[in-house]
């Protein structure tokens, strides 16, 4: 089925099980990298390893990362034409089932790798095993006293860990050849393509067989490896080739790459540690929650992976809790605090209207009015008291009076009401009503200031309209 | 109840707490412009109220002057008058009165004499200085009558009183 879930562990196992020989290696967070175990297959031998793993992985707090042989596992390309994922993830299976050499029924399986192709289409890398190989690779394991709790198709490992310790350079076809006690494993992709995994492919043939150097099984595999590298896509055929030899049988090597096809454009290399690379390679890979062709997977799928989803599904659901509880309590917060400041100032707004207009039943929505209209009428009430506050008039009659005598102005009539005063008065000259006019002025009166020539009594007659400001 | 069946459930009450927390914020988001609307003309409302208070708390402060008065009948005019008007009778004659605030009214007098422009300043000076103090409302003044040097005054003053 689909990409597991994995676990972020502190710590993860990788087991390399051969006919005879079984290495085992644990990988922690910080790279810390220890062999556990480099030798015989053998349960009695492995009760330490197998204790601490066991403890471990019981524990949460490492698992354990086993692979399934090339040889016992289909690894291919498949192309839909859909392009979007969803779509193209429910035809997968059919597509996969046409090129399965058995029913897709009694198989497990995994894409990875989806992505949209080059030609408006869908890929995937589609990973599967008959479950009786699965359950009998797990049944030897279980025969040590080990349960891997991730099991998947060894070339993807192969492949994932070469690239990480060698990049691959552009224009190069990479083979990560690994060579075991019963089965050699070859990963092939090209640098051209981005560093691609090509095609993954198994050989049964390894170091047992190939070790007398014999002559019918090396050409045998020599064969059947010109055979395969001679269906790879036509854009390799000019490529510098990479090959990169890993695996206990690694000492076999130089024979074998005497009789592999050799010229300019071919560079073989071992990688470090070769005997531990694939268990290095399964648990660096477990260790960064890779998941890709992870074959355990289905009703097989082990506890702890199942523990860890449902974990998820939790704290999914936990979250969701949260997220909704922490809105709902914003929400509603914030309703009431609206509510609660609503009724707070419509109270304070009543008791405001209700002291200042001395009313006590005020209809909603006409406090203002009620007010304003109690205060008008208290306005009225309170007006001769501000009006006898006043500068007072008398005071600036008075005065003007008192200029008016002092100008020598003989005044003919007077007549104030409110705001405004009118004068009329005559004078032997011209200019001696303008000191009343500053009178008035500086008692802060708007002044206008109207004369007459003089007449036949030689006096000017003349007009003061004053109006308070 | 097996571990799917719970798994279920509790997914279930996560979406329904979910699903009610975003439907009130959205419910809130829909309102929040009103409810602000709202807030704010009560808040303005509010100050509103504030400012009346303050400006009536202003006007009333105009009472105090008066309610602290030992006396709180204006003086007579007819005794202003002997004072400052030396030999001169004003025609005196009680005009209307109107209620005002806290017990007290207005009261207008019309008064009407001949004199000397200067006596009449007097008149005017003590009238206003008086407490309460009468304040001129109207004054109608014609120069040459009866005589050269006199002048006709008629006057409209008011004062506040308290029974």
């Amino acid at each position: 089925m689909a990409t597991s879930s994995i676990p972020r562990c502190r710590a993860a196992y990788g087991a390399d099980l051969g006919r005879q020989r079984l290495v085992l290696v644990r990988a922690e967070r910080g790279g810390g990298l220890t062999t556990l175990w480099n030798g015989p297959a053998e349960a009695a031998q492995l009760k330490a390893a197998g204790l601490e793993i066991a403890t471990a992985g019981a524990a949460g707090r490492a698992l354990l990362a086993a692979a399934l042989p090339a040889t016992e596992a289909f690894a291919r390309w498949i192309e839909t034409p859909l392009v979007a994922a969803d779509k193209a993830l429910k035809v997968l299976p059919a597509l996969l089932d046409v090129q399965l050499p058995f029913p897709l029924e009694t198989c497990l399986y995994d894409f990875s790798k989806l992505r949209p192709g080059a030609a408006q289409n869908f890929r995937a890398l589609a990973c599967a095993a008959r479950r009786t190989d699965i359950e009998a690779r797990l049944a030897q394991f279980g025969a040590l006293g080990l349960e891997p709790a991730l099991l998947t198709h060894e070339g993807l490992a192969l492949w994932r860990q070469a690239q990480a310790e060698i990049p691959l350079a552009p224009a190069t076809l990479r083979v990560v050849a690994y060579l075991g006690d019963g089965r050699t494993t070859l990963a092939v992709g090209s640098g051209a393509q981005g560093g691609e995994l090509i095609s993954l492919h198994g050989i049964r043939l390894g170091a047992d067989e190939l070790a007398p150097s014999d002559a019918p099984a090396v050409r045998q595999w020599t064969g059947r490896i010109s055979q395969l590298l001679r269906a790879l896509p036509a854009g390799t055929a000019g490529e510098a080739v990479q090959w990169l030899w890993c695996g206990p049988g690694v000492e076999l090597a130089g024979p074998l790459e005497a009789a592999l096809e050799q010229g300019d454009r071919v560079r073989f290399k071992t990688l470090s540690e070769p005997a531990l690379f694939l268990a290095r390679a399964l648990a660096l890979a477990a260790l960064a929650g890779e998941s890709d062709g992870q074959l355990r997977n289905g009703d097989l799928t082990h506890p702890a992976l199942l523990a860890h989803v449902a974990t998820g599904h939790r704290r999914a659901a936990l979250n969701l809790l949260c997220a909704g509880g922490a809105l709902l309590a914003l929400g509603l917060g914030w309703q009431i605090w609206l509510q609660q400041t609503n009724d707070r100032l419509q109270t304070d707004i009543l008791a405001r209207a209700q002291e200042l207009s001395g009313k006590a039943n005020i209809q909603y929505g006409t406090e203002i009015a009620t007010v304003q209209a109690a205060l008008k009428q208290r306005g009225a009430e309170l007006q001769p008291f501000l009006d006898a506050l006043a500068p007072a008039t008398a005071r600036d009659l008075a005065a003007i009076l008192e200029a008016a005598r002092t100008c020598r102005v003989s005044l003919e009539a007077l007549s104030q009401s409110g705001k405004s005063l009118i004068l009329r008065g005559a004078t032997d000259d011209w200019n001696h009503c303008d000191p009343l006019a500053a009178q008035l002025r500086a008692r802060g009166y708007t002044v206008e200031l109207s004369r007459e020539e003089a007449g036949a009594d030689e006096l000017v007659r003349f007009t003061l309209k004053g109006t308070r400001r | 109840m097996n571990a799917p069946t719970t798994a279920r459930i509790r997914l279930g009450l996560a979406l329904a707490v979910a699903a009610a927390g975003v439907l009130l914020t959205l419910y809130s988001l829909a309102a929040l412009s009103e409810d602000l609307s709202k807030l704010e003309r009560k808040t303005t409302a509010l100050a509103t109220l504030r400012r009346l208070a303050a400006d009536q708390r202003g006007t009333q402060r105009a009472l105090a002057p008066f309610e602290a008065l030992a006396t709180k009948q204006p003086p007579s005019l007819t005794d202003l008058a002997a004072k400052t008007l030396p030999g001169i009778a004003p025609g005196i004659r009680q005009r209307e009165s109107q209620g005002a605030a806290n017990g007290w009214q207005t009261r207008r007098v019309e008064v009407k004499f001949d004199a000397a422009p200067a006596a009449l300043g007097s008149f005017l000076a003590a009238a206003a200085a008086a407490r309460p103090p009468w304040r001129l409302v109207e004054c109608d003044l014609v120069a040459g009558v009866p005589g050269p040097d006199t002048v006709r005054v008629t006057l409209l003053l008011e004062a506040l009183e308290k029974k």
